[in-house]
């Protein structure tokens, strides 16, 4: 019979070369499991001295590796708790191991402010902070903001402190991540042909998902500074909006709110040249004699030389109007 | 066995074409029809299409032959009524006729939402316009 050993016999303790340092991989996803890229994400060890910070990848995918084996704390920096929280976990398959990690001081978060511009959405302003709506402030006042209203332009915002929350994550384990969303709102601003705004002025919002299917329109009225304000439902696709119904200056404009393409693509000219309310004539993808004109409108608009080429001034002005 | 199942399959699908095509034409008000009357060529591939799904009963195929003949035979490819082939093939429902039904609904839905837009967009349209104008 062959003599008993035990883990602590240094005769069958794993060589310390050959020990595979850890890895922990996160994936993180939004409300459809799609995977979130530029996720910014810190791994600290359990006594908090130090941590690893990464962003995840064009996959929604970060890997700490060179990790001694246990257990860790994980969290989604500057997000508020309950915008995340980790799904679950899996197991990875055993991969080469790297060298040892290379450990920073934990994070220390910071006081966010912003001041508004008067085009975002308090739903905008959380969802770039990492905070629910309903923490955001008024910084003059110490006011809560109500979620319906745009926040007039100069607004100073403020967030309401929260206290950072980490998850325990183990070693070689995926970590599958919700990131919480937040419902985005649009807000359109209308100007007249002098660039006053149209403040008090009744108009239709009609909306489509991206399956098509036509949501009840809703009716409203824009605000002293021109704006239509409404939250949009995440699938949202594109929108119709009525101003003025029966008026000289009766407006309809059609809103595509899906990601756009480069200004410098055909399409991405035209859909915000629609955007904008300078009309294509229902031109896609080629840049024909209706779009070349809504590009002169846009430059004689802007005080630029009315070419109808889309050059890069004109590009670069279209995309800072649009603001994206 | 797989055969047999096969001929099975053809049999019923030839049945329920023989049955529909002796149906005389519904007296119900229906929207626009965008295809002309229904011959055998043609409305075999379309029964075939939904008795595959597992939707054999005369009624239910009927239905699915209904949306066929107002949307297009290729309605499922037609980018604005991809979410209903999205929905028949819905596997979270384990009822083919279930699911068949669940369309019919939600096509109605939609169609209902778009024509109280419609009216709604109009009365807008009279509430708003100034007085004295033929909008």
């Amino acid at each position: 019979m062959p003599p008993t050993t035990t883990r602590q016999d240094p005769a069958v303790a794993p060589c310390p070369l050959q020990k595979a340092p850890g890895q922990v991989e996160v994936v993180v996803v939004d409300d459809r499991e799609t995977p979130l890229p530029g996720v910014a994400l810190e791994l600290a060890r359990p006594t908090g001295d130090a941590a690893l910070r990464l962003r995840t990848d064009e996959h929604g995918v970060a890997l700490f590796e060179g990790l001694e084996k246990g257990s860790y704390r994980l969290r989604l920096l500057n997000v508020e708790p309950a915008l995340w929280r980790v799904l679950g976990r899996l197991a990875l398959p055993p991969r080469e191991a790297k060298a040892s990690a290379h450990w920073e001081t934990v994070s220390q978060s910071k006081a966010l402010s912003w001041t508004c511009e008067g085009t975002e959405s308090l739903t905008v302003l959380a969802a770039r902070m990492g905070v629910r709506p309903s923490r955001l402030l008024d910084a003059r006042s110490g006011q809560p903001l109500v979620s319906e209203v745009a926040p007039a332009p100069g607004t100073r915002i403020a967030v309401r402190p929260f206290s950072t929350e980490w998850a325990t994550v183990e070693t070689g384990y995926r970590q599958v991540v919700h990131r919480i969303g937040i419902p985005l709102s649009l807000v359109l601003v209308l100007r007249d042909g002098v660039h006053q705004p149209r403040a008090h002025q009744p108009y239709l919002l009609k909306l489509w998902m991206d399956d098509g299917e036509e949501l009840p329109a809703r009716e409203g009225v824009t605000d002293v500074h021109g704006r239509v304000v409404q939250l949009l439902p995440e699938r949202a696709e594109r929108g119709e909006v009525t101003v003025g119904p029966g008026r000289a200056d009766e407006r309809r404009l059609v809103l595509r709110f899906a990601a756009l393409r480069a200004t410098s693509a055909p399409e991405g000219l035209q859909e915000r040249l629609e955007n904008l309310g300078f009309s294509c004539g229902g031109e896609r993808g080629q840049l024909g004699p209706k779009t070349r004109l809504a590009v002169e409108w846009f430059q004689y608009a802007l005080g630029l030389p009315p070419s109808g080429d889309a050059d890069e001034a004109t590009c670069a002005a279209l995309g800072l109007l649009h603001r994206s | 066995m797989a055969s047999m199942r096969l001929a099975a399959m053809e049999a019923r699908v030839d049945q329920l074409v023989e049955a529909l095509l002796q149906e005389p034409p519904s007296l119900e008000p229906v929207s626009p029809r965008v295809e002309p009357p229904w011959t055998r060529e043609r409305l075999r591939p379309v029964v075939h299409r939904v008795a595959a799904r597992g939707v054999l009963t005369l009624d239910d195929v009927r239905l699915y032959v209904g949306l066929a003949q107002t949307l297009g035979v290729d309605f499922e490819e037609q980018r604005p009524h991809a979410w209903m082939r999205a929905w028949l093939d819905d596997t979270a429902v384990s009822e083919p006729t279930a699911r068949l039904h669940r369309v019919v609904r939600e096509r109605r839905r939609r169609e209902d939402v778009a024509l109280r837009n419609q009216r709604k967009a109009e009365a807008f349209r009279l509430r708003h316009a100034p007085s004295g104008k033929d909008t």
